[in-house]
C-alpha cells in the first residue's frame, strides 16, 4: 500500500507558500516523511509531518523565499515592454471610441477644474514663509484663554511673558516683536491713504526675509521715523525718492520715511505697509513690557531657536508664565501658553487675532469638500460609461484571458486607459484653470497674497493628482472586466448581461435631477439677481448724491445748498441709505437681555426728503427737547410689543438716554436686501452727520458733480471735496452678495456640465447597444417615427421620475434654505424656472436621442446585423 | 553581511563541513539531531540555514533531480571562505579561552 502524506497539511503549505520556489523543501519533508514511516508508523509519522509543516509555516525560510519570489516575478522583468503594450493599446481604444473619449475627457476636465484650483491654492500655501532664514526653526507664541468654558487659541502672547523671554531664555538666539495697532492715515495732497503696519523692533530684518532698499534698520529704535513698503512709496512719491520724506498722518502727527523695503514676496502670512518703531507710541512703556499680561492682543513674539527642543522652551516659558496666569484668574480666565511653527501658520488651524492674511485649514477642507462635490460626479459618469460599453470590450477580454492574461493584466490595461483620459483631461482643465484663476483670487479675501505660478511643483502636483484620479475613478470599471469570464465573452450573449438596469438606471435619474435641480437654482438666482436690482426702494436714488460732510458746518452748507434752484432736495443722515449699517444701540427691558436696534442719526428733513410713510405719529422730531424724541421703525414697535414692553413710548437705552416715541415709520430697507429689516431708531444728532443726500435736477451727472464741487469749494476752501452717486454706493454694498452669487452660477454651470455630459454618454450607449434590435426592427418595416418613440420612451420614464424628485427637493432647498438666507425679496421657486429646467432638459436628452436614433437607423440595417 | 555566529549556526556550519559533498537539507537534519541528540524540525534548519545565506557563510545549489524524493531535486549547501575563517576565529577563540582558564576544566 503506497501512502501519502496528510494531503490538508500539504495544501496549506503549498497555499502559504504560494510563488516561493518549495522543491527542495518539499523533497525534505517527503524523505523525511518516509523515514519516520519506516521507524515509528503511519500515525505518528503523519503527525510528525504536520508537526513540520507547521513549523515551515513560522520558519524565517520561508518567509524569506516568499519574499524573493514576490519580488523577483516573471512579469516585471520585463514591464516597460508591457507598459508600453498597454499603453498603445489604450491610444488605439480610445480613438476607435472618439465620442466617449471626447465626452469623458469634457466631463472629467470640467470636473477637475474647481479641484485644481484647489490643489494650487493648497500648493501655494504651503510656500508661505517658507523663504525666511531658518524658517524651520522659528516659532511664535500662542494664547489659549478658556473662559465661561469657552476655549480660544490666539496668536497673540502677552508682552510681559515674551519680553522675559527673550532675556531669560538663553536658545532664543533671534526674536522679534510686533505689534499690529500701527495705523496711519496718511494725508496725501488731500487724500487720506490708510496704511496698515506693524510696530516692531530692528530685529525685524534678521527674522524675516524682508530686505531693506534704503535706510537702515536703527531707526526703529527712535521716536518719529518710520521704514514704507516699495508700493507704498510709489504709491505716495511716484518715482520720486521716498527717503527722507515726511507724511502727516491723523494718528501720530509727522514722521519721517527713513527707510524703503525692497519688493518682498507676497508668499507670507504678514501684510503691512508701514513698519514703525515701539518708540512712536507712548503706550509702549517698561510697563507694558514687564507687567502688560491680559491686554495681549496685537501682540505678537517670533523667535528662532538653536539647537534645543521647544519642548524645553515650552517648559521655561511656562515657568515664566506663572505670575501672568494669576492675572489672568483674576478676570476668570485660563490661560494656556503654547508654540506655533512658523511654517504651520499657513494654512494653519483656525486662531483668533491672526496677523495679516488668514488661510485656515477649515476653509480649505471646505473648498476641498466642494472641489470633490464637483469632481465625484464626472468620475461617477466615467465608470459608468466604461462599464456600459463592455459589450464592445467583452471580446477583446475574453480573447486576452484565453491568451494567458491574468486579472490583474486587465487591471492595468483598464488603469492605463483611464490615466490617459484623466491626463488628457487635466491638460484640457489647466487652460480652464489658468483662465479662472484671476478670477477666483479676485473673489476671496485675501485673495491677492496668492500668485498662484505655473511652478514645476504645481505641475508635478496636477499630473499627480492626475494619476491619482485616473486609478481611483479607473479601478471600479478595471475590476468589473477583470470579472469577464472568456467563455462567456467569447459567446457573444454578454449583451443581455449589459444593460441598463439598476445603479445604472438609478444613477441616470439622479443625473437627470442634478442638472434639473441646477438649472432650477441657476433660474432662482438669476430672478434674485434682478428682483435685487430693480427693487423699488422708498427713497430716489437716480440723480442723488452722497456728499461726505468731513465734520464741516451741515448748516452753512444746507442753506447754501437750498439756496440753489438746481437742487431740490438736501437732507442729512449718519449712514449712507441702502448700505450696511454699523451703528448698534441696545434697548434696555428690565431684567431681561437688551434688545440690539440700528441707529440712524438724521437731520429734520431726512424722513420727508427720502419719502419714508409714517405708519403713526409725526415725522417731525423736535431737537433739544428734554426728553430726546425718536422715531422707530415697524419692526422695533412689533419687537417692544412681543418682548411686553407696558410702555411702548419711552424707551430707555443703553447709552443712558431715555427717550419718547414720536412716530413709527413703515418698515423701509435701509440696509442693503439681503439684510434682515432690523429694529431701528432714528435719532437727531447733527455732530453723527456724516453725509449729505443731495438731490439735484440735472441728467448729466458730471456737470452736477462740478456744480456741487465749486459750491464746497466756496464753502471750505481748504478741504478736498468727497462725493459719490447713491447707486455707486449701494451697488458697492452689494459686491459680497454677487460675488457669492457669481460663485454659485459658477459651481451651477459646472455641475450643469458635467450631468449633461453623463446625460449625452448614457443616451450613446442605450442607443448603441441597441444597434441589432433596431436593424431587426427596420427590416420588419418600422418607421424612423416608432424607432425614435421606442427609444425615447424609455428617457421620457426615467426623466419623469426625475422631475418628480427634483422640483419638490429644489423646492424645499431654494425656497426654504438659500433664498431665505438671503433674505427672501424674490419669489424663491417659481413656475417659469421650472418650466424652463424641464425644456432645457427635454431638449438637450430629445436631441442626444434624435442624433443618436439617426445614426443608427440611417445605417443600412444588413451593415447593423453584420457587425454583430 | 557578517555578523555574530550563534551556538546553533556554528554547529550547522561545522556539520555541513562534515557532510562535505552530501550537505543537503535531511543530511543536516539526521547528522544534527543524531549527533547533538536535539530535537529539530525542518522550519527550524530553514530558518537559520536562509539566515547563513544571508550572512554569506554558505552557498547553495540545487542538484540532479532523484527518485526516491519523486523526481524532486536536492539543495546542497556548501561553506564559503568567510565562513572557514570564522570558524578559525571562533576556534582560536576557544583554544585560547581554554588555555588561559584558570581553573581545571579537564574532565576526570
Amino acid at each position: 500500500m503506497k501512502t501519502h502524506p496528510p494531503i490538508l497539511a500539504k495544501r496549506i503549505l503549498k497555499w502559504y507558500a504560494g510563488k516561493a520556489e518549495m522543491e527542495d523543501i518539499q523533497g525534505d519533508l517527503d524523505e523525511v516523511y518516509g523515514l519516520n514511516l519506516e521507524q515509528f508508523g503511519k500515525l505518528k509519522a503523519n503527525l510528525k509531518y504536520w508537526y513540520q509543516v507547521l513549523s515551515l509555516l513560522f520558519s524565517y525560510g520561508l518567509k524569506k523565499r516568499k519574499s524573493k519570489a514576490a519580488y523577483s516575478s516573471f512579469y516585471h522583468k520585463n514591464s516597460m515592454t508591457m507598459f508600453k503594450n498597454y499603453l498603445k493599446i489604450s491610444v488605439r481604444n480610445l480613438k476607435k471610441q472618439k465620442v466617449f473619449t471626447v465626452i469623458n475627457v469634457l466631463g472629467l476636465s470640467v470636473g477637475m477644474s474647481i479641484a485644481l484650483l484647489a490643489l494650487a491654492m493648497y500648493v501655494e500655501l504651503n510656500q508661505f514663509d517658507t523663504y525666511h532664514p531658518d524658517a524651520e526653526n522659528v516659532y511664535r507664541v500662542t494664547t489659549e484663554i478658556t473662559y465661561d468654558g469657552d476655549k480660544k487659541k490666539y496668536a497673540s502672547a502677552p508682552p510681559a511673558l515674551t519680553y522675559r523671554m527673550k532675556k531669560e531664555i538663553p536658545s532664543i538666539y533671534k526674536s522679534v516683536h510686533i505689534n499690529t495697532g500701527f495705523k496711519a492715515l496718511i494725508d496725501h495732497n488731500g487724500n487720506n491713504i490708510r496704511t496698515f503696519g506693524y510696530f516692531t523692533e530692528p530685529s525685524f530684518f534678521d527674522v524675516f526675509a524682508i530686505e531693506l532698499e534704503s535706510g537702515s534698520s536703527a531707526v526703529l529704535n527712535e521716536p518719529g521715523m518710520v521704514i514704507i513698503s516699495k508700493e507704498l512709496a510709489t504709491k505716495l512719491f511716484g518715482k520720486q525718492s521716498a527717503l527722507n520724506q515726511t507724511i502727516e498722518t491723523e494718528e501720530w502727527g509727522q514722521l519721517r520715511i527713513a527707510g524703503v523695503l525692497k519688493d518682498f514676496p507676497k508668499r507670507t502670512h504678514l501684510a503691512f505697509d508701514i513698519l514703525g518703531g515701539y518708540p512712536i507710541s507712548k503706550k509702549f512703556n517698561a510697563n507694558y513690557r514687564s507687567s502688560s499680561w491680559v491686554e495681549f492682543t496685537d501682540s505678537y513674539f517670533y523667535f528662532a531657536l538653536e539647537n534645543s527642543s521647544d519642548d524645553e522652551v515650552i517648559k521655561r516659558m511656562n515657568e515664566l508664565a506663572k505670575s501672568g496666569i494669576e492675572a489672568f484668574a483674576e478676570e476668570d480666565e485660563k490661560a494656556e501658553f503654547g508654540l506655533q511653527r512658523l511654517l504651520d501658520i499657513t494654512p494653519g488651524e483656525l486662531i483668533n487675532d491672526g496677523i495679516g492674511v488668514q488661510f485656515d485649514m477649515p476653509v480649505m477642507l471646505v473648498f476641498f469638500g466642494i472641489s470633490l462635490l464637483i469632481l465625484i460626479p464626472a468620475c461617477f459618469n466615467y465608470s459608468n460609461m466604461s462599464i456600459a460599453i463592455a459589450l464592445k470590450r467583452a471580446k477583446e477580454v475574453g480573447i486576452r484571458k484565453v491568451m494567458g492574461s491574468h486579472r490583474k493584466h486587465i487591471i492595468y490595461q483598464f488603469l492605463v486607459e483611464t490615466v490617459l483620459i484623466c491626463l488628457a483631461s487635466v491638460a484640457l482643465s489647466s487652460f480652464v484653470f489658468i483662465q479662472i484663476k484671476q478670477a477666483f483670487t479676485s473673489m476671496i479675501i485675501g485673495g491677492s497674497a496668492l500668485i498662484i505660478d505655473i511652478t514645476p511643483t504645481l505641475i508635478i502636483t496636477f499630473i499627480g493628482f492626475a494619476i491619482a484620479t485616473g486609478i481611483l475613478t479607473g479601478i471600479g470599471p478595471a475590476a468589473y472586466f477583470a470579472k469577464i469570464s472568456p467563455i462567456q465573452a467569447l459567446r457573444s450573449d454578454t449583451s443581455s448581461k449589459v444593460s441598463i438596469s439598476g445603479i445604472r438606471k438609478g444613477l441616470l435619474v439622479f443625473q437627470f435631477a442634478l442638472t434639473l435641480g441646477f438649472m432650477i437654482g441657476v433660474g432662482v438666482l438669476l430672478k434674485q439677481y434682478y428682483d435685487s436690482r430693480s427693487f423699488e426702494l422708498p427713497f430716489s436714488v437716480d440723480n442723488t448724491f452722497i456728499v461726505y460732510t468731513q465734520g464741516k458746518d451741515i448748516e452753512l452748507l444746507k442753506t447754501d445748498l437750498l439756496n440753489q434752484s438746481s437742487i431740490s432736495s438736501v437732507s442729512f443722515s449718519s449712514s449712507i441709505p441702502g448700505t450696511s449699517l454699523s451703528k448698534n444701540n441696545y434697548l434696555l427691558n428690565g431684567d431681561q437681555d437688551p434688545i440690539r436696534i440700528r441707529e440712524v442719526f438724521i437731520d429734520d428733513y431726512f424722513i420727508e426728503e427720502m419719502n419714508l410713510n409714517m405708519k403713526w405719529g409725526t415725522s417731525k422730531i423736535e431737537s433739544g427737547q428734554q426728553i430726546e424724541e425718536v422715531v422707530v421703525n415697524q419692526e422695533m414697535m412689533k419687537r417692544l410689543r412681543q418682548m411686553n414692553f407696558t410702555d411702548t413710548t419711552f424707551v430707555s437705552l443703553q447709552s443712558g438716554t431715555y427717550a419718547k416715541i414720536v412716530g413709527v415709520i413703515e418698515n423701509y430697507n435701509h440696509e442693503p436686501l439681503n439684510e434682515r429689516i432690523e429694529p431701528m431708531m432714528l435719532r437727531i444728532d447733527e455732530s453723527e452727520l456724516a453725509y449729505a443726500i443731495v438731490t439735484i435736477d440735472d441728467q448729466d451727472n458730471l456737470a452736477s458733480t462740478n456744480f456741487l464741487q465749486s459750491r464746497w469749494d466756496q464753502l471750505f476752501p481748504n478741504v478736498p471735496f468727497r462725493a459719490t452717486l447713491l447707486e455707486t454706493e449701494i451697488d458697492n454694498a452689494y459686491d459680497f452678495f454677487y460675488s457669492g452669487l457669481k460663485i454659485f452660477g459658477f459651481l451651477a454651470a459646472l455641475a450643469i456640465t458635467i450631468s449633461c455630459l453623463g446625460l449625452l454618454g448614457m443616451v450613446v450607449y442605450a442607443t448603441e447597444n441597441r444597434t441589432k434590435e433596431v436593424a431587426i426592427r427596420k427590416i420588419l418595416g418600422a418607421s424612423k417615427q416608432s424607432l425614435i418613440s421606442t427609444l425615447a420612451g424609455m428617457f421620457f420614464r426615467l426623466w419623469s421620475i426625475a422631475l418628480l424628485i427634483a422640483i419638490p427637493c429644489s423646492y424645499l432647498f431654494y425656497d426654504n434654505f438659500l433664498v431665505k438666507t438671503f433674505n427672501k425679496f424674490g419669489e424663491g421657486v417659481g413656475i417659469l424656472e421650472i418650466l424652463l429646467a424641464v425644456l432645457a432638459t427635454l431638449i438637450l436628452g430629445g436631441s442626444a436621442i434624435i442624433w443618436q436614433v439617426n445614426k443608427i437607423s440611417n445605417v443600412n440595417p444588413s451593415d447593423n446585423l453584420r457587425y454583430e | 553581511m557578517k555578523g555574530y555566529l550563534g551556538e546553533f549556526e556554528e554547529l550547522v556550519l561545522l556539520t555541513i563541513a562534515n557532510l562535505a559533498k552530501e550537505a543537503y537539507g535531511v543530511a543536516i537534519l539526521n547528522d544534527i539531531s543524531k549527533r547533538a541528540n536535539r530535537k529539530l524540525s525542518i522550519g527550524a534548519l530553514h530558518s537559520t540555514l536562509t539566515r547563513l545565506e544571508e550572512k554569506g557563510y554558505i552557498s547553495s545549489y540545487l542538484g540532479e533531480p532523484t527518485n526516491e524524493r519523486g523526481g524532486r531535486r536536492k539543495r546542497y549547501f556548501e561553506l564559503t571562505d568567510s565562513a572557514v575563517s570564522e570558524l578559525n576565529n571562533m576556534k582560536s577563540l576557544r583554544d585560547q579561552l581554554w588555555a588561559g582558564s584558570k581553573i581545571n576544566l579537564s574532565l576526570k
